[in-house]
């Protein structure tokens, strides 16, 4: 794999790999897991109003 | 006859609100570049970790002791600090920087805000439209920016123009108050702003391979650019800050906004949900929207050797030069111009209102005045402070705000807030406190966490990111000889305006204790 480093900011490649995926995957899964956990309370409860 | 407090209409738009203030142009813009330069997906380690230790504890921290000044007609930090620290005479004099820091960064925000509206405008008439090139943007850019005269703009009478309209409409809505004007649009712009960025996701993510010789330069790819992990970046010190930075800049935590919001919150209203909730939207707008749209298309256009370039130029011309290049490469370039600007330009509204909110609030708490004489007045002083801002671009003074107001004050006034929080006002009565009328339990640990955790991290933050940047700013190093006095003259005025700050504290407090003694 060509890497050309720029402190981090390296070429890390031309393709996204299973590492890429993987960090992707879960800390978009981390977040929407979150809002849903949120948002489901908020609108769910009596708590949705002051 | 006493003033009838200003309170949230719904759960719902204080949440939008505070998600509001967090949202902002580093999202878009700070962010993806932040982890493409700190090793990919081995970024978003620490950026959790920060998250949870840091960016959590603070939103409660701020959202408890915000509602619980609130219970005592404070809405701004030298009231609630005294609140909470009733045998401390100096510490509300600290909390002066809770007005300064949102006002300072207001100034130079309200600005870049409105070249935000500017571009969607020009983006819908075409007025930069055939630029192909990154030269040639960034010669339209600095021709709207008065730095210099070209066939484009002969002065800087247009950005001027979107500067006054953009900050008419940011003290319009102060006007309004919580309910009628922040709530108000909040409820309102934070959806659009959803939808603008996902269908500017979308398009992204289905660009495809724009050069047809370069089939594996594509979007998909790109997002490997920001999320393939490189590991050894997480021996690096520099990499965690970089990482606790992000978090703390994009929750607005540590400027004393999110104290103010909350503040205008029942007792009995929920804190630990709600605070939850702002951090989720934030991060979901940051990571899942603001991680697949600029580097992923920059990736598309220029490659994994260019996106390096573009990505090494900073957030600005990421904005400003790249992302016009870019879209101008797609159909309906400018729709999607107009969406790119418009979205920024949205989200840089949400967050500047949110700055304006405490040098008001301080005004109508402290000194009485009504809601509509405390916007004017504030209104009036700042559009002041903003004409060094607009025509002394390129000398140093945004930087030097930036600086002070944007990054010093930020991390100074959130170490001394949690050390107050769990220390003085005491960890258990913060913690019955947090969870009055909470809509749900926090875990245990986080009461650990609150009181040894988040203020270490933060001591720590403060620490090695005053030697690593703080010195060399103070010391102007790699200023040129120059712009020495403007930056001088800049530290000066800032030094004036946080002694009339503290000034105006000292003769609020002495009028509220004439008033208590009559």
């Amino acid at each position: 794999m060509e890497k050309e480093k720029n402190g981090y900011l390296s070429l890390k490649g031309d393709v996204v790999n299973i590492g890429g995926w993987i960090f992707m995957i879960l800390s978009w899964s981390f977040i929407i897991a979150l809002n849903v956990f949120c948002f489901s309370r908020v609108f769910g409860s009596r708590h949705g109003k002051m | 006859m006493a003033k009838q407090r200003q309170r949230w209409g719904s759960k719902i738009g204080i949440i939008l609100a505070v998600a509001g203030s967090a949202v902002g142009l580093g999202n878009f813009l700070r962010f993806p570049v932040q982890a493409a330069q700190n090793g990919g997906g081995a970024f978003m380690i620490p950026y959790f970790i920060s998250f949870l230790l840091l960016g959590i504890p603070l939103m409660w921290i701020e959202w408890t002791a915000g509602r619980f000044g609130g219970g005592f007609e404070h809405s701004t930090a030298p009231g609630i600090f005294h609140s909470m620290w009733r045998k401390n005479r100096f510490i509300k004099y600290f909390g002066v920087i809770g007005i300064f820091g949102p006002m300072i960064i207001f100034i130079y925000y309200t600005y870049i805000e409105s070249w935000c509206l500017a571009y969607s405008v020009f983006s819908i008439i075409g007025k930069y439209k055939g630029f192909t090139t990154q030269a040639g943007m960034t010669d339209f850019l600095q021709g709207f920016q008065g730095l210099v005269q070209n066939q484009h703009f002969n002065g800087l009478g247009i950005a001027y123009l979107f500067f006054v309209i953009t900050f008419t409409l940011n003290i319009i809505v102060v006007y309004y108050g919580i309910k009628s004007g922040i709530e108000r649009l909040c409820k309102i712009v934070m959806p659009i702003l959803f939808v603008f960025a996902g269908i500017i996701m979308i398009r992204v993510l289905t660009l495809g391979a724009p050069n047809i010789s370069m089939p594996s330069w594509n979007s998909i790819n790109g997002l490997g650019f920001l999320w393939n992990p490189d590991f050894s970046a997480l021996k690096d010190a520099k990499v965690w800050l970089a990482a606790a930075g992000q978090m703390f800049f994009t929750l607005s935590v540590g400027i004393g906004v999110i104290l103010t919001y909350s503040s205008y919150l029942r007792k009995a209203d929920d804190v630990v949900l709600s605070g939850l909730s702002a951090a989720g939207t934030n991060e979901f707008v940051e990571v899942i929207l603001g991680g697949s749209i600029i580097i992923p298309a920059a990736f598309a256009f220029f490659g994994p050797h260019g996106v390096v370039e573009v990505a090494k130029g900073g957030a600005f011309n990421l904005s400003f030069v790249t992302m016009p290049v870019i879209l101008g490469h797609i159909p309906m370039s400018a729709v999607f111009g107009f969406l790119w600007f418009g979205m920024l330009f949205l989200a840089g509204v949400t967050s500047s209102i949110s700055l304006a909110q405490p040098a008001v609030a301080f005004l109508e708490d402290e000194f009485n005045l009504n809601r509509k004489w405390a916007t004017c007045i504030f209104g009036m002083i700042t559009f002041l402070l903003c004409q060094p801002v607009i025509f002394l671009l390129g000398k140093g003074v945004v930087n030097e705000l930036d600086f002070w107001g944007g990054t010093f004050c930020l991390v100074v006034f959130a170490a001394v807030e949690a050390i107050v929080f769990a220390w003085i006002f005491g960890i258990d009565k913060a913690w019955d406190e947090m969870h009055h009328g909470s809509a749900m339990r926090i875990p245990r640990v986080y009461k650990f966490i609150i009181k040894y955790i988040t203020p270490l991290f933060l001591l720590l933050i403060l620490f090695f990111w005053f030697i690593q940047d703080g010195i060399p700013v103070i010391m102007m190093r790699g200023v040129e000889d120059g712009l020495k006095p403007y930056v001088l003259g800049t530290r000066l005025g800032l030094v004036a305006i946080f002694t009339v700050l503290c000034v105006l504290v000292k003769i609020a407090w002495k009028k509220r204790k004439m008033a208590t003694y009559h």
